[in-house]
C-alpha cells in the first residue's frame, strides 16, 4: 500500500523517487499534480539495493532516538539493524557517522516511502512548499527492523513472528494498523550491551500457536486495565500448562504400554501418580522444573504477589512469604478469578506492577519452554528448584529442608 | 536548493552588514567559523528566528512564510537590521565573556578518555552550536515577554558580571555530563538539546532566579527544568 496525502478532501497515492545524490526522496502524486521532498538528515550512501532487504515495523512508546541496535544471529553474524523512526530524521544519534547504519537508514527510508503493509499509516494534508518527514506518514513511536534477506531467514533461526516475545521483552511490539499512541507506556528492564541484540526465538513447541503472537501484538501492548491484563496473560500460563498436560498424557500412555505385562496394581499406581499431577498448581511446578531451560528471575513478582495477598487478607500480615511460583501466583489467580469482591481499590492498584512483572516472566517462559526430553531428571530438577528459591531467600537451612521434602515426596 | 540555503537567501542582506568585529560564515562559501569572532550564518539565523518566534525548535520550510511575515513586520518598524545586530552582538558578548572567564581552558585527553567523546572540549565548543544559540534566542525572547529583560543592551551589560565557574574543568565536565545524558535519553536528541539550552539561558539571565549570571548553578538548575518537561 503506497503512502497517501490528502488534497481538498481527496487522498492521493504517492510514488517515491530516490534523489540520485542520496539527499532525499521525492514523493510524486498521481498524474504528477504535486510533488514534495522527504529530505534525509545526512547524505546517505547509495550502495546496495532495497530489494535485498526486508522491513518490519514495531513500536515502542516513548522510544529514545539512541535506541539503535545491531541485530545479530547466534553466531554473531549481523542480520540488520533495529532503530527508531526518529533516527531517520536526525544526525544527532550515535551512528550518524556509521557507514553501514547510514546505508540501512537510506534503504529503510526508501522502503518506508514505498509504503509498508499492515501497519499504522497517517495521511497528512498537503501544504505547498513544506518538507515532509517520515513521521508525517508513520507513528513517531515506530521502531524499524531492517534485515538483510540473505542473512535473516528461518535457516538462520530468525523469523519475525517467532521473535515477537523477544522484542516485547525490549518493549517493542509488532505494529498493527492500530495507532501506537494507544499503546501503554512501560518501563522495561533491558539487559543489553547497548550495541547488539541477539533475538531468541519462541520455543518451537509454541511457535505454531497463533494465539501467542496475537496476544503479544494485539492485546498486551494496549491493555491498560490491570485485571484484564492479568487475565489475558494468565491465558499464556494456561497454554503452557496445557502443553505440560499433553506431555503427561503422552508419558502416561507410554508408561501404560510399557507396563502392559504388569499387574493391575502397577496400572493403578501409574494412574494414581498421573492423577496426582493433574491439578493446575502441580502442573505449574512440573512446568517450571521440567519444561524451562533457564528459570527467569521471580524476585520482584514474588514480593509483589505476597504484598497483594496480604493486602486482600489471603495471607496473614506476619505470615512468611509464599516462595513457590505456583503457591503465590496461583493464590493471586484464585483471588482475582473467584474472590474479586475482596480486592479493594488499594489492592487493585498493586495489580498493575504484578501484571507487568508477570508479563516479563511469561515472555521469558515463551522463549525458554521446551519439551522434557532434554530437561533435567524430575527429582533432581525439583531439588534444584527448591534450592534456587531458598537461596533467593538466603536461607541455607530452608534449602536443605526443601531438598528433603521434595526428594522424599517422590513427586 | 536546501532549506538552509533558502533561509540564507532570505537573510542575505544581514550577512553583508554584520556588526563590527564579527565575521559571518556562509554555507555556500565552504568556510569554517573557527575564530572567536566567527559565527556560522545559518546558526545565527536559527538563533535569531528562535528569538523572533520565542521557540528554540529548528526552522521548517513551512515556517519560512511565517518568518517572512515577521521580518516584514520588523521592516515596517525600520528596526529589523538593528534587532538582528543587537541579537548577534549580545550573543558575541556572551561568548567573549565566556572565553575570557574560562581562559580557553580545554578538558584534558585523560578526562575525555574517561567520559567518552564530549559535547564540547572547551566553553566555546559547548556553546557555539546551533542548539545553544537557538536556546539563547528563545530564552531572551521569553524573558522579554515576561518583563524580566528590557533590552539587548541590558543583557550585554549584565553579561559583564557573569560569575566565573569555581572550577572550569568541573564546569565543563558537568555540562558535558548533562549533554551526554540528554543524548542517551532523549526521544529527539536535537530538539531536547535546544530545550536544555533554552532553560540554561533562562536560568542564567533571569534576575529573579537563583542561578542569575552564575554559569555553574545554571547547569543543574536548567537540567532539572528540562527533566521536569521530558521525563
Amino acid at each position: 500500500m503506497p503512502l497517501y496525502i490528502g488534497v481538498s478532501g481527496v487522498e492521493i497515492g504517492l510514488t517515491p523517487h530516490l534523489e540520485s545524490d542520496g539527499s532525499g526522496i521525492t514523493l510524486v502524486g498521481k498524474d504528477e499534480a504535486l510533488e514534495f521532498v522527504v529530505p534525509f538528515p545526512i547524505a546517505y550512501p547509495t550502495k546496495y539495493s532495497k530489494e535485498n532487504f526486508e522491513i518490519h515495523l514495531l513500536f515502542k512508546r516513548e522510544v529514545r532516538e539512541n535506541e539503535i541496535f545491531q541485530i545479530v544471529a547466534t553466531d554473531d553474524k549481523r542480520l540488520g539493524w533495529l532503530f527508531p523512526l526518529q533516527s531517520l530524521e536526525s544526525n544527532k544519534h550515535k551512528y550518524a557517522e556509521d557507514d553501514n547504519f547510514l546505508t540501512f537508514a537510506r534503504i529503510a527510508s526508501e522502503l518506508l516511502c514505498d509504503g509498508v503493509e499492515g501497519v499504522f499509516q497517517k495521511r497528512p494534508q498537503y501544504e505547498q512548499g513544506r518538507d515532509y518527514r517520515l513521521s508525517d506518514f508513520y507513528s513517531d513511536q515506530t521502531v524499524v527492523l531492517l534485515l538483510s534477506k540473505s542473512h535473516a531467514d528461518v535457516a538462520n533461526g530468525f523469523d519475525i513472528e517467532g521473535s515477537a516475545p523477544y522484542f516485547a521483552l525490549h518493549g517493542c511490539y509488532l505494529q498493527t494498523v492500530r495507532d501506537p499512541a494507544d499503546g501503554v507506556v512501560e518501563s522495561i528492564r533491558v539487559q543489553t550491551d547497548g550495541i547488539r541484540l541477539k533475538p531468541r526465538p519462541t520455543s518451537p513447541v509454541l511457535r505454531e500457536e497463533p494465539f501467542v503472537t496475537a496476544l503479544i501484538s494485539e492485546v498486551v501492548p494496549y491493555e491498560r486495565e490491570p485485571l484484564s491484563k492479568f487475565f489475558f496473560l494468565y491465558q499464556l500460563v494456561e497454554l503452557l500448562l496445557d502443553k505440560v498436560l499433553q506431555e503427561n498424557y503422552k508419558a502416561l500412555a507410554n508408561d501404560l504400554l510399557e507396563a502392559s505385562e504388569s499387574t493391575s496394581s502397577t496400572f493403578k499406581d501409574l494412574i494414581e501418580n498421573f492423577s496426582d499431577k493433574l491439578s493446575e498448581k502441580k502442573r505449574l511446578n512440573i512446568m517450571l522444573s521440567n519444561f524451562i531451560r533457564t528459570r527467569p528471575d521471580e524476585t520482584d513478582l514474588r514480593r509483589l504477589c505476597n504484598d497483594f495477598l496480604r493486602k486482600v487478607g489471603v495471607l496473614a500480615l506476619y505470615a512468611p512469604d509464599l516462595i513457590n511460583f505456583s503457591d503465590y501466583l496461583y493464590k493471586v489467580r484464585n483471588t482475582l478469578f473467584h474472590n474479586f469482591r475482596i480486592v479493594d481499590k488499594a489492592a487493585q492498584a498493586s495489580l498493575e506492577p504484578i501484571s507487568s512483572e508477570l508479563k516479563i516472566i511469561l515472555l521469558e517462559l515463551l522463549l525458554e519452554f521446551q519439551l522434557p526430553e532434554k530437561a533435567k531428571p524430575l527429582v533432581a530438577a525439583q531439588a534444584t528448584q527448591a534450592n534456587f528459591i531458598a537461596a533467593a531467600h538466603g536461607d541455607v537451612a530452608l534449602a536443605a529442608q526443601q531438598d528433603t521434602v521434595q526428594v522424599d515426596s517422590g513427586s | 536548493m536546501s532549506l538552509r540555503q533558502q533561509i540564507e537567501m532570505l537573510y542575505l542582506d544581514y550577512a553583508r552588514h554584520p556588526p563590527a568585529g564579527i565575521r559571518l560564515v556562509r554555507e555556500v562559501n565552504d568556510q569554517a567559523a573557527t575564530g572567536l569572532d566567527d559565527y556560522n550564518f545559518k546558526d545565527v539565523i536559527e538563533g535569531f528566528n528562535s528569538y523572533l518566534e520565542r521557540n528554540e525548535l529548528p526552522l521548517e520550510r513551512a515556517d519560512l512564510l511565517e518568518n517572512i511575515k515577521s521580518l516584514e513586520k520588523l521592516s515596517q518598524e525600520n528596526a529589523d537590521r538593528d534587532i538582528f545586530n543587537d541579537f548577534l552582538n549580545t550573543w558575541a558578548t556572551f561568548n567573549k565573556a565566556l572565553n575570557d572567564i574560562t581562559n580557553g581552558f580545554e578538558l584534558s585527553e585523560e578526562s575525555i578518555a574517561e567520559s567518552g567523546r564530549p559535547w564540547g572540549k572547551n566553553a566555546l565548543q559547548v556553546f557555539k552550536k546551533p542548539q545553544a544559540i537557538s536556546g539563547f534566542g528563545a530564552a531572551i525572547g521569553r524573558l522579554k515577554d515576561y518583563g524580566l529583560i528590557a533590552s539587548f543592551q541590558e543583557v550585554q551589560v549584565a553579561l559583564g558580571n557573569l560569575t566565573a565557574p569555581e572550577d572550569v574543568q568541573l564546569f565543563l565536565m558537568e555540562i558535558n555530563k548533562r549533554m551526554s545524558w540528554i543524548s542517551s535519553n532523549a526521544k529527539k536528541i536535537g530538539n531536547e538539546q535546544r530545550m536544555y539550552f533554552q532553560y540554561y539561558f533562562r536560568e542564567l539571565l533571569n534576575r529573579d532566579g537563583d542561578a542569575y549570571l552564575n554559569l555553574d548553578r545554571a547547569v543543574e538548575s536548567a537540567f532539572q527544568k528540562y527533566k521536569s518537561q521530558t521525563v
